[in-house]
Formats: structure tokens, sequence, C-alpha cells
């Protein structure tokens, strides 16, 4: 890497107080992956780059430093910043959590960075929630090497067949057995292969197959986002 | 350099105080003990009562010593109107500004999942049983206008749907005495969308 990056496109995935008045900012940039820097003076009273540096702001940031940790000289707005209401924004913490979990230091991303930026613009528009959520979860494991095979274990390999059940290892991948509470239709393991998630069992399968396939990536320390969407606590709040 | 281990224990303990580093920790320890004992003996009881006795109020959750703080317990405050705020600091900027008239409700933090900070670990259930006990009308969340600040504000209002409360949001905006050209974008756009309107349409404010 080299030791000056200048204008570099990136957004900020999570920002730590650091020292009296600067941050540490973990950004996600196009062409470096995941970078920690230091943003000297950027928490006090005068700082210009207060208001941007906050999550779903797309930027433009200069960076110096042969180290790991490197400083931030400048950043600027690229365009405005993403505007997420409520469960959208919700999800969008969530996108975050996920990466800043998942992702590794200096590992080059160049599409999941375009699958990042895409899935910020759809929640931000009213596509459904649930698909954007789905595609960027089964994008994020297929870019980092843990992708899904939707295949069957065998040698050689079986297609899925939908009438027929599945069991379904993270590490390993489908396995075919009788109908029951943890098995997969085959139907809905196609259709999350598809894309195609309108029907709401099958939106539901491919939550709960992706959460299975994440959990083994994320360890034993859940993830707190999940927790904002809960149920509401109080009867008659329609959601 | 170590000529005395209880100076260098008290200038190393004063750089616990934010912005203080080693310099400015030499120079408050050696003025209180060469220059001002009686400033540092008050300094040290000061301390030392205040740590032993200030808590937390049982209602609003702000530093206090008593069990409610003099602002839920004075009988001059309007009990209809919540103010919820991040911190105990910004309970004293908006006492300071004098305006606001009702009372508060003390978060310490904000809604920040990456942290592993949510809804338990802030304790938001205490602020929905306030509410549900009923004497509060209107919910005014004054939030940092962060990220963080707007999951915490949106968290809120969505689990307060459907009760009968009214829930605000302070506005963001231009400071007062700023200039629109160096005002950032995201507050200059907030601005717009928050406008007041002054004169003209069917229904005036």
């Amino acid at each position: 890497m080299e030791s000056r990056i200048t204008l570099q496109p990136a957004y900020l995935l999570h920002r730590i107080p650091f020292q009296n008045s600067s941050l540490i900012v973990d950004l996600f940039t196009r062409d470096y992956g995941r970078v920690r820097a230091v943003a000297k003076g950027a928490r006090g009273a005068k700082s210009r780059s207060r208001a941007l540096l906050q999550p779903f702001q797309p930027l433009l940031v200069s960076l110096t430093g042969r180290s790991e940790l490197k400083t931030l000289t400048g950043v600027e707005a690229m365009h405005q910043s993403l505007r997420l209401d409520s469960t959208r924004l919700f999800s969008g913490l969530y996108v975050n959590e996920l990466l800043s979990r998942l992702l590794p230091n200096h590992a080059v991303h160049e599409a999941l960075y375009g699958i990042y930026q895409d899935t910020l613009v759809a929640l931000q528009g009213d596509s459904p929630l649930d698909h954007t959520l789905r595609y960027f979860e089964l994008s994020l494991l297929a870019q980092l090497g843990y992708g899904i095979s939707f295949e069957v274990l065998g040698d050689p390999p079986q297609s899925l067949e939908s009438s027929s059940y599945y069991r379904f290892d993270p590490k390993q991948g489908f396995s075919p057995c009788s109908a029951c509470e943890d098995a997969f239709l085959g139907a809905e393991v196609i259709a999350l292969r598809d894309g195609n998630l309108e029907d709401l069992s099958g939106a539901r399968a491919a939550k709960r197959l992706l959460r299975m396939a994440l959990a083994d990536h994320l360890g034993s320390k859940p993830l707190s986002s999940r927790s904002l969407f809960g149920k509401p606590r109080h009867s008659g709040s329609p959601q | 350099m170590n000529l005395s281990p209880l100076i260098d224990e008290l200038i190393e303990s004063f750089r616990c105080l934010p912005g203080v580093g080693p310099k400015s920790a030499q120079r408050m320890a050696l003025q209180l003990l060469e220059r001002n004992r009686p400033g540092a003996a008050r300094l040290s009881q000061a301390l030392d009562t205040a740590l032993a006795s200030v808590g937390h109020c049982a209602q609003c959750r702000t530093l206090t010593e008593e069990p409610l703080c003099r602002v839920c317990s004075s009988d001059k405050r309007d009990d209809s109107l919540c103010c919820v705020v991040e911190t105990p600091g910004d309970v004293y900027a908006i006492e300071q500004a004098g305006s606001y008239r009702g009372l508060y409700f003390v978060l310490m933090g904000h809604l920040s999942p990456i942290d592993g900070i949510g809804p338990d670990e802030l304790g938001l259930d205490a602020l929905f049983s306030r509410v549900e006990s009923g004497k509060v009308k209107e919910l005014i969340i004054a939030c940092n206008p962060t990220i963080e600040g707007d999951a915490t504000a949106y968290y809120i209002a969505d689990n307060l749907k459907g009760q009968d409360i009214i829930v605000s949001r302070i506005a963001h905006g231009i400071p007062v005495g700023g200039e629109l050209e160096y005002v950032d974008g995201g507050t200059l756009s907030h601005a717009l969308a928050g406008r007041k309107r002054l004169a003209g349409g069917a229904q005036g404010e």
C-alpha cells in the first residue's frame, strides 16, 4: 500500500473517540479495502470534518502513513449523505456492523465496495428491505470467499430438487434429509439462489439460512443491531 | 527521573482529566503543592465527598447526590414535558440556555450497535415505563445529530407509536450568527427540510 493516498472514495464504517479531540475512523475505501486512520482534531469545536465523518456519507478521503494506522489528512463529501429513516437506518447499521465484523483490514474488495454502495442506495429508496439485506448478505459471503454452494453434497454434487428437503451445514453445505423443522425445502433454497424472494415463506427460509451461514463466521458474540429490529414493546403499533 | 513517588503519583493522577498531558499535569501538581495548599485540601475534600455521595437521580438518571435531582423534585417545572438527552452535560447545556421548563431523561449514551450498545444496554425500558406512568404528554428527543443519535430517536419513536403521547425531535439547523456559505451541506439540507412558515398559506402558525 502506498504511503500517500489522495481523494479515495470511501465510506465510514465506525468511529471511536480518541484522545481529547480526535477520532479513530474505520473506512471502507474503494481501492484499498478497509483502512483505519486517525482523524486529528475531528471532534474539536472548530472541526469542519465532524459533520462529514458520519456513516452513510459518500466521502473522498486523503490518507498518509506507512504503518497499519494511517493519518487522515483530508476529507470531502463526494455526494450528499444518504438519508435513511427508521427501520432502513437500523438496516444500514446492521450492514455496517456485518462489514466491520467480517471485513479484514487492507484486503482489496472493489466489487464489495460497489455492492455496499448499491445496498445503501437501495435502502434509501423503497425497494423491499428483505431482498436488499439478503442480497447483501449473500454477496458479502461470496466476496469474502465463504460463498454458499447451492449443490447437494455428494460425489459428484447433485443439483437441488425443488420438492425435496435439505439440511444445511454452514461448513459443508446441503445434504438431503426428511421434512422436519430444521430442514429447508429445495424450492426455497433455489429461490434464494436465483434471487426470488417474493414469497413470504421463501423469504423467511432465506433469512434463517443466511443467519446460519453468517453465524459460522461471526463467532459467539451476537450482532447487536439485530436487537433494534425487535418487536415493538407496545401492542397496537403496526410494523 | 524519579524524585518523589508521591509527587509522581499525583502528576499521574491529574492525567486522567481530559486534555491534560504530562506537562500540564506536572504544572498542576506543583502549583498545588508549592503555592496553594488550602486549594489542594479543598479539591481533595470536594473530590472525596462528591465521589462518595453523587449518584444517579431515580427519575431522570442525571448525576445528583439526592435521591431525586433538583429539576425532578421542583414544583415549578412542567411535568408533562420530558426532554431525552444523551448525557448529564446536555442537561447543563439546556438548563444554561434557560428556555426549557420541563423535565429530563438522561440516556447516558446512545444506541450504537457496532459498539455493542443496544436498547437493553442503554436501559430504554426505564424511559418507556416512565412514559407509561402517564404524566408525560410530550417527549422531546434531544439526541445529538449523529447517525447514532438518529437511530436512538427512531427507536424511541417507533416503540411509542400508538401511544397517546407526542414524540418530537429538536430541530437541526444553522447556528445563530452563522453564515450559510460556511455551513456544511448536511446541516443546510436539514435546515431546509425543517423550514418554518412565516406567512401565507391557509393556516398560519
